[in-house]
């Protein structure tokens, strides 16, 4: 593969695409201000935690395979990041 | 379809009946049919050689399962007003599924095998929120109320059971999708008792609730409300244990999601239409949505891969990453489209087939003409 060549691992590759993709979500949120709705900045900001959360599981599992209460962190991670999923790009209740 | 009871309206429920169809096709598909297959494959089902399994489970999957995913996508996309109201989800996310996609085709062993991490857990966790979900559904529609603490109660026994399932799944070798080797974790010895100990308060303190409102209502809870948590506990406890049944359990998530989006389905349409309501237009409504459904689900798992089969990767590969990313991007759709601003979409979920088969009665003081 050619990001050998400059002195990168496989994963490092990876991470990298995965930042810049998280950039990307970011500077589109930072473009569409004014032009979009609040919520539609929240799913952005919600993809951008989503490329975080997997950029992180490829770090982390590695260490989860070895280490039961890392495994253990992973798996509660893991909850947490479904369930802020599962407010992906809904409408919020406004606070009293 | 996780949190799809939210805009449900308080209607006097008492007088409807329970169920979409009908009890006995409303308990077969709701987790009648999972429990007896259960109980089947434990009896006579017990080897090794899940291959034979695997044929059927297949087969049947063109039928109830890559629907079951087309049905999600269908929904969304069928209307302009659906995408606009959901322009991420529509439009953005399908690029962030793709590229990762990529990624595990540009990467097959660094980065695939933590993407199936993914979907392994994601997808028993969205079978969870679609067990609440049911349940309040049902709930609703025979009067028993779903409040904060009867929710906190039932959401504790459904998601510790789906904790004790996945990591018991992960500890038992569970770890094969599409000849692709899922990473096993490492758990402390604590997590499996603590999530049955979890699991087990959830289910005396919703069980406490039911007795309460049964007491107070002096009438017996209907037993479909409690029947899509007592099949998600087959599944996720004494079903982990057992894999000829794992296998074969999606399709029973995918027989309730599409028993309630049929009826949605052909509730909005009806309406939409406003054609006459008559058990003609019922089964042409549902023969259509059908077949639409099935040869969205081939295009989806055969169709999409196939796309890609020019790539130096095994098509068995290249097959379990996109149906993975399939999975995923339907957890994401469904957690949103149940959530639609349709003004006829909380009325669905409280209807029967029977009122759409059959032509409205004339409604006293609403059909008649106002006198001068």
């Amino acid at each position: 593969m050619h990001f050998e060549a400059v002195g990168l691992s496989a994963r490092e590759a990876f991470l990298a695409a995965a930042v810049t993709a998280m950039v990307g979500c970011a500077l589109a949120s930072f473009f569409l201000a004014g032009r979009v709705s609040e919520r539609t900045h929240v799913a952005l900001a919600m993809l951008i935690a989503l490329i975080g959360g997997f950029s992180l599981l490829t770090l982390l599992v590695p260490a989860g395979r070895e280490i039961p209460l890392a495994g253990a962190l992973i798996v509660l991670g893991l909850v947490g990041l479904f369930k802020l999923m599962n407010q992906f790009e809904i409408r919020r209740r406004p606070r009293r | 379809m996780p949190a799809f009871t939210t805009e449900i309206p308080a209607v006097a429920a008492a007088t409807r009946a329970p169920y979409f169809v009908n009890w006995w096709a409303d308990a077969s598909l709701i987790g009648g049919l999972s429990i007896i297959t259960w109980l089947g494959l434990r009896a006579f089902y017990t080897g090794a050689d899940t291959k034979p399994l695997v044929t059927t489970a297949l087969v049947l999957s063109l039928f109830v399962n890559f629907p079951h995913f087309s049905a999600t996508v269908y929904r969304l996309y069928q209307s302009p007003e659906h995408t606009r109201q959901f322009p991420v989800t529509a439009w953005g996310l399908p690029f962030i599924i793709f590229g990762a996609v990529f990624a595990c085709f540009w990467q097959p062993e660094a980065v695939a095998p933590y993407f199936l991490l993914l979907f392994f857990f994601w997808s028993p966790y969205h079978y969870s929120g679609q067990t609440v979900g049911i349940t309040m559904v049902y709930a609703r529609r025979c009067g028993f109320l779903i409040g904060r603490r009867e929710r906190l109660a039932l959401s504790a026994f459904v998601f510790a059971a789906f904790l004790y399932g996945a990591t018991h799944m992960q500890e038992n070798g569970l770890t094969d999708f599409y000849g692709m080797s899922v990473p096993i974790l490492a758990f402390p010895a604590w997590m499996a008792p603590a999530a049955q100990a979890v699991m087990c308060a959830g289910a005396l303190a919703f069980t406490g609730f039911a007795a309460a409102w049964c007491r107070a209502q002096k009438r017996l809870l209907p037993p479909i409300v409690l029947l899509p948590a007592v099949a998600h506990f087959v599944w996720f406890v004494p079903g982990a244990s057992l894999k000829s049944f794992l296998i074969v359990i999606p399709l029973f998530h995918s027989l309730q999601y599409l028993l309630i989006a049929l009826v949605v389905q052909l509730k909005l349409r009806i309406d939409a239409e406003g054609a006459e309501r008559s058990w003609r237009r019922v089964r042409a409504e549902a023969l259509r949505w059908g077949a639409r459904n099935i040869t969205g689900g081939v295009l989806l798992f055969v169709g999409l891969p196939l796309c890609f089969a020019w790539l130096p990767l095994p098509f068995l590969t290249i097959a379990g990453i996109m149906a993975a990313a399939v999975n995923v991007h339907h957890f994401f759709v469904d957690g949103v489209i149940w959530k639609l601003r349709d003004s006829s979409n909380s009325s669905a979920l409280m209807i029967n087939i029977a009122e759409l088969g059959r032509a409205a009665a004339p409604q006293p003081g609403l059909s008649r003409p106002v006198a001068a």
